[in-house]
């Protein structure tokens, strides 16, 4: 039975260092003999592999620069520090589209993209002009400007309300009307209404001194807003008789002339001096501006 | 729980390279450390003894290294990736310097030729016939038989750094070693001498 080799070149080289050629077994004779002509080549490969050996050990190792090392610690310093770079060249990079490689293709579609930011910017400056130019021809448009201007008034009111009166106490105020309970009532009702007042014929001055003050007739004023908890009606009614009020406004007005009742119904009718301070009130709310 | 802190010194290398991945600078010198030397030498004698391209070639895979620690195969051990990217390095650079290195050549057997005059074949000029002999091998032979009895690595690692079976490493170390043999019999007298020195 044929003997399996259990060498390979390697072995050899192991072989060539710590053996002579007489110095190895029938089988490790066998088996160099496979690759080596002649027993007088063995100790010739014997002497290179030594001599090779011992060279490279005798030969001096060189120290690298210490610049390559300060070098390196620079740059792992700046890696450190740098986030993430962006190359101008990996935009838009697609490196399964070959036509995309093209650089001429990159830098248009940069250019595009950068088009298309500037036309955007544009575009949203111009918007809020062209919307109000737009609104301006809408007809639906036109009617709210209209109908904002006696708000302003209304509020301009308020305002003057608010500085003139004297300051009441809130803690008996009434509760603020809701817009579900505001009744609208001819103004003839109203009239038979606060026909027991004593101070009607002030209602009806003032009412015509508002009239006057937006230049229509306050006759032809129609229906018109009342509160109904209101011991002092004429107040209410006669703001909000102004032919051009417009009635979103109004309980922000009742609101504040609320105030000013409850603060006139605290008021002892029969003193003359409560009288007194009932005209100077009424004088102050309808003083036309 | 470790009690007791680690030293850099003590991490393996692929630890050592995830914390350069980290930038962790001394992690970095740790590795430089274990590295830098046997790096330049291998360029040193690769690149034909010039030590310009040694420090070059250093330099640029220590850089490698910093750039790209991300994409180290960490299945394999990080010496022979190292050993292989050098390796590489030492391929591109003989495919640009084919023309240069024939140069090369002319140079020395012109210096071989006023050796032989002056007979003076002393252990120096043993080592330089023995560098000419092995910068006429072939790229691999040449790679091979450094790693092997310079650098000291094991015919796995070695077929791990040049991608081949084991076995096409022990047939290239044989092969090359036969190689040599021939080119360096001249010295054989000399050979003989220098052992005399050494033993006796």
């Amino acid at each position: 039975m044929k003997k399996v080799m259990k060498y390979d070149p390697e072995d050899i080289e192991s072989l060539l260092m710590h053996k002579e050629f007489s110095d190895l077994y029938p089988e490790e004779k066998e088996f160099v003999l496979r690759h080596i002509d002649s027993p007088s080549e063995y100790s010739s490969l014997r002497k290179t592999l030594i001599e090779v050996m011992d060279a490279s050990k005798n030969d001096p190792w060189l120290d690298p620069d210490p610049e390559i090392r300060e070098n390196l610690l620079a740059q792992l310093a700046r890696e450190d520090k740098k986030g993430f770079t962006v190359w101008l060249n990996s935009l838009f990079a697609a490196p399964q589209l070959p036509w995309f490689r093209q650089p001429a293709f990159r830098y248009a579609t940069v250019g595009l993209a950068v088009v298309a930011v500037i036309a955007t910017i544009w575009v949203m400056n111009d918007k809020p002009e062209a919307d109000t130019l737009a609104q301006k021809d809408n007809p639906t448009y036109k009617e709210e400007q209209t109908t904002i201007t006696p708000l302003d008034s209304a509020q301009s009111e308020e305002v003057l309300i608010a500085e003139n009166v004297p300051p009441v106490s809130n803690e008996k105020l009434p509760p603020v009307p809701q817009i579900a309970s505001i009744q609208f009532t001819p103004i003839e009702l109203m009239e038979e209404e606060v026909a027991d007042s004593g101070y009607i014929n002030k209602e009806s001055n003032s009412t015509e001194a508002l009239g006057n003050t937006n230049n229509m007739n306050s006759d032809e004023a129609v229906p018109e807003i009342l509160i109904e908890q209101s011991t002092s009606k004429v107040a209410t009614k006669s703001i909000l008789s102004a032919p051009e009020m417009n009635h979103a406004a109004a309980p922000s007005i009742n609101y504040s002339l609320m105030e000013t009742e409850v603060r006139l119904a605290s008021l002892p009718s029969t003193s003359s001096e409560s009288m007194e301070e009932w005209d100077s009130i009424f004088n102050v709310l309808y003083t036309a501006p | 729980m470790a009690l007791f802190k680690t030293t850099y010194t003590s991490l393996e290398d692929e630890k050592l390279v995830s914390l350069i991945g980290k930038k962790d600078t001394q992690a970095f010198e740790v590795l430089y450390a274990r590295y830098a030397k046997l790096m330049y030498n291998y360029f040193h004698r690769m690149l034909w003894k010039d030590k310009e391209k040694a420090r070059d070639f250093t330099q640029d895979l220590f850089s490698k290294l910093i750039q790209k620690t991300d994409s180290i195969d960490e299945s394999r051990s990080f010496k022979t990736w190292f050993y292989s990217v050098a390796h590489n390095m030492c391929k591109n650079e003989y495919a640009k310097m084919e023309v240069r290195r024939t140069a090369h050549k002319d140079i020395s057997f012109h210096s071989d030729h006023s050796v032989s005059d002056n007979q003076k074949m002393d252990r120096e000029q043993f080592q330089l016939k023995l560098q000419e002999a092995l910068n006429d091998l072939d790229e691999t032979k040449r790679t091979t038989f450094e790693l092997r009895f310079r650098q000291e690595m094991s015919i796995q690692e070695i077929s791990d750094v040049m991608k081949c079976s084991e076995g096409t490493v022990k047939s290239r170390l044989f092969y090359t070693l036969k190689q040599l043999n021939e080119k360096l019999k001249v010295f054989e007298g000399i050979t003989v001498w220098i052992f005399t020195v050494m033993f006796f």
